[in-house]
């Protein structure tokens, strides 16, 4: 019985050191971790819709997070296009993507801002292939609209051809980037 | 045994990978590239060198019950600890390693040091021994995923070598790849071993 106090004690010490350390390191960390997804999510906003010089904040309740796109620095005149953080449940994780949309609702381009798929094959969402720095897969939904986000097998430039090996991953995000199209429709219609 | 004996040890007699064969899930994994080679590396060098340190200190303090759960959460607390800085101060390359760096913890290379030397060693000799085998693993990796890279993507370091009309090998960058280009390189290694010996 004593030696069961004495070992669980140790361990129990050991795990508290190890908490205090590790609850400190986080605290040391915690803004700077902030401030580079802040940055990332700002990119991919600058990456989804490149026309759009000057993001505003549109909404961000309920997880639906909305920005509007101007052309103009200043923010002035009419938006270009909106972005939405599209949210998928993928094989091994909940993939967040920032779609652009500008005002015919045709898709500007997409940037998938977090995901843990199997390496190897889901995260294929964000390979790139030969030249240029985007990935393939993101690149195909430029220039589509809603009726064409759809996932098939095979190239065809009026869908989006999955990722071998990796269908869940591939409709998971192709269903969040339609989906996301169709809540922006709705959000704009009723305004 | 010196410390500078030691030090060499983990680079070339009982390198991590090619002699001492553990740590080689993360090494199949990440080599597919020499950067990501090198940042996994460099990042399971600290942890190495951490749990060496802490390791080594309470070692006479440990009963002998309970030595394994204690490397453990050692070991696990320095992993999030390189987990958290990578994040925030090296942003890029932690999205690149994405789900290997916690995956540090179970690299068998890190708890084989903390059992089979920090337990019974001085602070000074663990922390060379850790030095010695954190580089050795390092360089193993680069040297894998160099060599994935080149022949597989056709670059090195992200600078294309090749022109167009090169086709690189491309399986050499997936999972069985991985295991052709390590099986080839540790069969080298032998190769060189046996004529040392020879």
């Amino acid at each position: 019985m004593r030696e069961l106090i004495k070992l669980s004690g140790l361990l129990m010490l050991i795990t508290l050191t190890a908490a205090t350390a590790l609850s400190n390191v986080y605290l040391l960390t915690r803004d700077r971790i902030a401030a580079v997804e802040l940055a990332r999510e700002e990119n991919a906003r600058k990456e989804a819709l490149p026309e759009a010089l000057y993001f505003e904040v549109d909404s961000l309740e309920g997880g639906f997070v909305l920005y509007r796109g101007y052309e103009n620095p200043q923010g002035t005149g009419s938006p270009v296009g909106f972005t939405v953080l599209a949210l998928g449940k993928g094989y091994s994780s909940t993939i967040r993507t920032v779609v652009g949309i500008d005002t015919g609702m045709t898709i500007t381009g997409i940037k998938i801002a977090f995901q843990q798929e199997t390496p190897g094959l889901g995260t294929k969402v964000e390979e790139i292939k030969g030249s240029g720095n985007e990935p393939w897969f993101q690149k195909q939904f430029r220039g589509k609209r809603e009726d064409q986000l759809k996932v098939v097998r095979t190239e065809d430039p009026e869908a989006i051809e999955a990722i071998t090996g990796a269908t869940i991953s591939s409709t998971a995000v192709t269903k969040s980037v339609r989906e996301a199209v169709q809540k922006l429709r709705q959000i704009l219609k009723e305004s | 045994m010196s410390a500078w004996k030691i030090f060499i040890r983990g680079l070339w007699e009982e390198v991590p990978v090619f002699r001492l064969l553990l740590g080689l899930c993360p090494t199949l994994a990440v080599t597919t590239s020499l950067e990501n080679g090198l940042g996994m590396g460099l990042a399971t060098t600290s942890v190495l060198l951490g749990s060496n340190l802490v390791v080594s200190l309470i070692r006479k303090f440990i009963p002998n019950k309970i030595r394994i759960p204690s490397f453990i959460l050692v070991i696990a607390s320095f992993v999030t600890i390189v987990d958290l800085i990578m994040h925030g101060y090296t942003p890029e390359l932690h999205r690149a390693l994405g789900i290997f760096i916690p995956l540090i913890v179970v690299n068998c290379l890190i708890l084989g040091r903390a059992e089979a030397f920090a337990s019974k060693n001085s602070l000074g000799y663990s922390l060379v021994d850790a030095l010695g085998m954190g580089l050795g693993f390092t360089l193993a990796l680069c040297l894998l995923g160099g060599v994935r890279e080149i022949l597989g993507a056709g670059s090195l370091a992200g600078y294309i070598l090749f022109p167009e009309t090169f086709r690189p090998v491309l399986i050499l960058i997936l999972p069985p790849g991985g295991f052709i280009a390590y099986g080839l390189l540790l069969a080298g290694f032998n190769l060189i071993e046996n004529r040392k010996k020879g």
